[in-house]
């Protein structure tokens, strides 16, 4: 089964300029429980496939399936209902509700999810985050803060899984026992898993590949 | 370049540098109108002061009231005394003086020159003045222009009674102008703080950045200082113009409240340098205030923190202390100056612990709630602006109304009865008793007569004012007393008298006072029955029963009160005022009904709180507009966070109920602060600073249907804080960037 069918997808953006086309024509699709990662320069247009993904922008044109679902038959509430339920976006950094501790900002997440939050602290845990669940995101490290977005979004037990630039406000050493954790959850809950990244070495332990400068 | 670079921050936000020069403007405009105002009044009670300072007028031993034949006597037997003829006008605010050019001619040669000062009231010539005083309430005074060593027999000194005792009314009246004044340049000064202090927040990273650069930290803050100086310079300038605007168009009222409270006009001064000047410090004080957050860079914030809810417990304790045993306007106000403090001080912290959620709670609550805390933080100086602004509304509310309600209470006490005629001169009321003893005609009535009478001290005599009427007439035994002996009026039936409440105050009578009156030659001793509360004007009165008056006494007005019978036609009104005519055999007669009399007496003491009301409101206004616009500003730092929500599916409905509910909640923290701080400022203002400015004092009352009222205005606030985020909103994806929405 197909979670993701984009077929001949167009994106532009309106400028003082001009129209200055993002993408076009793009088309790829990624199977139930793969992974695809999403690369190419600043501007290229990652951040807005990944959007675009969670009905969070809007393509000009081309169609999308998201999850089984066509896209065109979807309004503003079913998608804020995927991404309540179904879809787990993962961001640079700023992830997590600064007046909230970790612990919260996890039951926070599962709550809106519908998921039960009595194995928050389990997540936290497995995450090595045992003892820092009631310290709030500016008490603990990048890294850290980085592990509690994966642990809020394990915890929701979504389908699909979104990332953008998960590790690149990370050390290379803090970057690769993140990337471990994300890709060991996901083989493990056969989700899918959209990344976009500039590491290539990150790209590689996906299953696909799309480098969005060259459309190939 | 350098100064590009700091400008910057600008540039990117320019609505920002237009709310700062607004509110620049706007509180500018706001102290400046009330220090004109302040300052008109002081400047036209002193032109008063000096019209009246040691003026004396010369009046009858037999206590008549003086005619022109007596000034004429007066002038034929070599006196130097000149005529001032006061005519009420037909609005019953400004007065016509009536004064006799021949005869200031003879004060004006006086060495001493101690005739009356011509300057602020308007003067017509006597003839023109008594053309008027034929149809008008007027007073003729003699002022004895020179000094001499023997008055004519029957004659004797009096200190001018229109300048008896206001002199300490007038100051109060002045303190509690400058106690407003001070208040709105607190309020405003917290604002201003605020705004500046949030802008400087949102700049600290790129000014940190400019320091890593290699420019010196020195230099920065100059920098800093001099663009906060010509901000305040281009705020200040239109402001002041604004604030000249203010003072014009609040002038009316407030002149009409001092021409009812101490018979003074509101003088048109010219506009001063000093009013200048001073608006330039006080904004160089704030300026000063704000620049001081440059200097410390954090510094001895913690400190503070620290040492707030002690202290703010200590400015509560103290001012609740001071308050309570305040003896003097100035003392009540600086323990409300404490209690505001301490209000001030604590607020911030309280609402903080309150909002505070239980672990327990529902996630999304406990967010709300949590950031609910952060909110409270960051906004803490507007909040408080908004809080004791909202607070002082409430309680100038509470007293306008109370006032509203007492004093219509007692008009209807003491207007009880349908017609007031007045006795014309030379006519006897015995003549038209007969009349009024006809049930048909009148259901009732009661004499009216009113003088002046000597309060004899121990080391000065007064005049006061004198009120004799029918202690058996039933349209006086209603009246509340505030204090009183058992059975009031049966006392007074016996010789004793009431006095109203400033002169009580004034002398510190009670219940059961003996009081030595003085009517001419005669002198006598009574006892106080009772109080009664006397609203708006400073003289003191007495009240006692018509048949305890000295046969000799010569009222210098009589009227009758009349009540006609129920259900009676204009007809019936008619007929009386035809049978009263042909009783006394006149023309014409003055009379005045009950609802015109009530109109008019409203109407002059809505006046005397106009002000207040205005200039509280104002205030509110802009502590309003500060928090919108530092609300705006600190929500705008969070938005990434609320835009969080929005990806973690919360939808369009579900996400604006949220920002809605989270905005009313800060504002209903702000109104739950404000109530208390309003209750309390009501009952220092009515029990504790009103008898201690103006004479009187006013019963606790409270009103929650107003309360209601500020609450519906806040959540309109919510609701438009809300529904402007609603559509600041980023119409597609995700906000790119963070603001300095770090904070816990």
């Amino acid at each position: 089964m197909k979670a993701i069918e984009v077929t001949d997808l167009h994106k532009s953006y309106r400028t003082a300029a001009g129209r200055v086309p993002v993408f076009e024509g793009l088309t790829f699709t990624v199977e139930q429980g793969g992974s695809l990662a999403l690369t190419g320069p600043s501007g290229s247009g990652k951040s807005t496939l990944l959007n675009i993904l969670c009905g969070l922008d809007s393509a000009d044109a081309g169609q999308l399936a998201l999850l089984g679902e066509p896209a065109g038959l979807l309004g503003p509430d079913d998608w804020a209902d995927l991404r309540r339920s179904r879809i787990g976006v993962v961001f640079q950094d700023s992830n997590l509700m600064p007046a909230l501790t970790l612990e919260e900002n996890v039951r926070l997440r599962a709550d809106l999810a519908g998921q039960s939050f009595g194995p928050v602290r389990d997540w936290l845990e497995r995450l090595g985050l045992q003892g820092l669940g009631q310290r709030y995101p500016d008490q603990v490290s990048g890294g850290q803060r980085q592990r509690a977005a994966l642990a809020m979004v394990f915890a929701m037990a979504p389908d699909l899984i979104l990332a953008d630039e998960p590790t690149g406000s990370l050390d290379r050493h803090t970057a690769s026992a993140v990337a471990d954790e994300l890709f060991r959850w996901q083989r493990h809950s056969g989700c899918t898993l959209v990344l976009a990244t500039h590491d290539l070495s990150l790209a590689a332990c996906c299953d696909q590949h799309l480098d969005l400068a060259s459309g190939a | 370049m350098l100064l590009r670079a700091m400008l910057s921050h600008y540039r990117r936000h320019p609505l920002q540098l237009l709310a700062l020069l607004a509110i620049l403007t706007l509180a500018t405009a706001l102290w400046s109108g009330v220090w004109t105002l302040t300052s008109q009044a002081r400047d036209s009670m002193a032109a008063g002061d000096r019209q009246l300072a040691g003026q004396q007028v010369l009046v009858r031993q037999d206590g008549k009231a003086v005619s022109v034949q007596d000034f004429a006597d007066l002038r034929r037997n070599g006196l130097c005394v000149v005529p001032w003829l006061e005519v009420a006008s037909d609005s019953g605010g400004a007065r016509v003086i009536g004064l006799d050019p021949l005869a200031m001619s003879c004060a004006e040669a006086a060495p001493s020159g101690s005739g009356p000062v011509l300057d602020g009231k308007p003067f017509v010539d006597i003839s023109e003045a008594a053309r008027l005083a034929k149809d008008r309430p007027s007073v003729l005074r003699l002022y004895l222009a020179t000094e001499i060593g023997h008055l004519p027999e029957g004659w004797q000194r009096q200190v001018d009674p229109a300048a008896l005792d206001t002199g300490e009314l007038a100051d109060s009246f002045l303190l509690n102008l400058n106690a407003l004044a001070v208040l709105v340049v607190l309020v405003s000064a917290l604002l201003i703080r605020s705004v500046y202090t949030l802008g400087l927040d949102q700049r600290r990273h790129g000014l940190q950045l400019l320091e890593r650069y290699g420019v010196q930290r020195r230099r920065l803050r100059r920098y800093l200082l001099l663009e906060l100086s010509i901000l305040a310079v281009l705020g200040a300038v239109p402001g002041y113009g604004l604030g000249l605007l203010l003072a014009e168009v609040l002038g009316s009222g407030f002149g009409s409240a001092m021409a009812n409270l101490f018979d003074t006009a509101l003088l048109a001064t010219p506009h001063s340098v000093t009013g200048f000047l001073v608006t330039v410090a006080v904004m160089a004080l704030v300026v000063f205030w704000c620049g001081l957050d440059l200097f410390k860079g954090g510094r001895g914030q913690t400190g503070m923190v620290r040492f707030q809810v002690p202290l703010a417990l200590g400015a509560l304790i103290a001012g609740a202390v001071t308050v309570l045993v305040a003896g003097s306007l100035v003392s009540a106000f600086l323990a409300t100056a404490l209690l505001l403090l301490g209000a001030g001080l604590v607020t911030p912290r309280l609402l903080q612990r309150l909002a505070a959620p239980h672990r327990d709670m529902a996630p999304l609550r406990l967010w709300r709630r949590r950031e609910l805390g952060v909110l409270i933080r960051r906004l803490a100086l507007p909040l408080v602006a908004l809080q004791l602004a909202a607070g002082t509304v409430i309680a100038v509310h509470a007293l306008v109304h109370t006032f509203e309600g007492t004093f219509n209470q007692w008009l209807d006490q003491r207007l009880s009865g349908d017609l007031f005629v007045e006795v014309p001169d030379g006519k006897a009321i015995v003549d038209v008793v007969p009349v009024l003893s006809q049930r048909e005609l009148a259901a009732n009535w009661h004499p009216v007569l009113r003088g002046q009478v000597i309060l004899a001290g121990a080391d000065t005599s007064s005049s006061l004012d004198l009120m004799a009427t029918d202690s058996r007439s039933s349209l006086v035994q209603n009246w509340s007393l505030i204090e009183g002996v058992n059975s009031p009026w049966l006392a007074v039936g016996r010789g004793a008298v009431l006095v109203n409440e400033q002169l009580a105050r004034r002398k510190g009578l009670t219940p059961g006072s003996r009081l030595i009156l003085g009517f001419g030659e005669q002198t006598r001793e009574v006892s106080v029955a009772g109080i009664y509360a006397d609203y708006g004007r400073p003289a003191g009165e007495v009240m006692m029963d018509v048949e305890h008056l000295p046969q000799d006494f010569a009222p210098a007005f009589r009227s009758l009160t009349v009540t006609l019978p129920e259900g009676s036609a204009n007809s019936r009104r008619e007929e009386l005022l035809a049978s009263l005519q042909h009783a006394w055999q006149v023309d014409t007669l003055q009379v005045r009904d009950n609802e015109t009399v009530h109109q008019l007496a409203n109407r002059i003491f809505r006046q005397t709180f106009a002000l207040t009301r205005a200039i509280s409101y104002l205030t509110l206004g802009l502590a309003a507009v500060a928090l919108l616009l530092t609300g705006w500003v600190v929500l705008g730092s969070r938005q990434w966070y609320y835009q969080l929500l929005v990806v973690w599916g919360l939808a369009g409905k579900s996400w604006f109920r949220v920002i809605l509910t989270l905005a009313a909640e800060l504002m209903v923290s702000i109104w739950a602060a404000a109530v208390p701080v309003g209750i309390a400022l009501t009952w220092v203002l009515v029990q504790r600073i009103n008898p201690l400015a103006f004479g009187w004092s006013l019963p606790m009352a409270i009103y929650p249907g107003f309360w209601l009222e500020l609450m519906a205005l806040l959540a309109l606030a919510a609701l438009m804080i809300a529904g402007a985020f609603w559509l600041r909103r980023p119409a597609t994806g995700i906000a790119p960037a963070l603001g300095n929405g770090e904070e816990r």
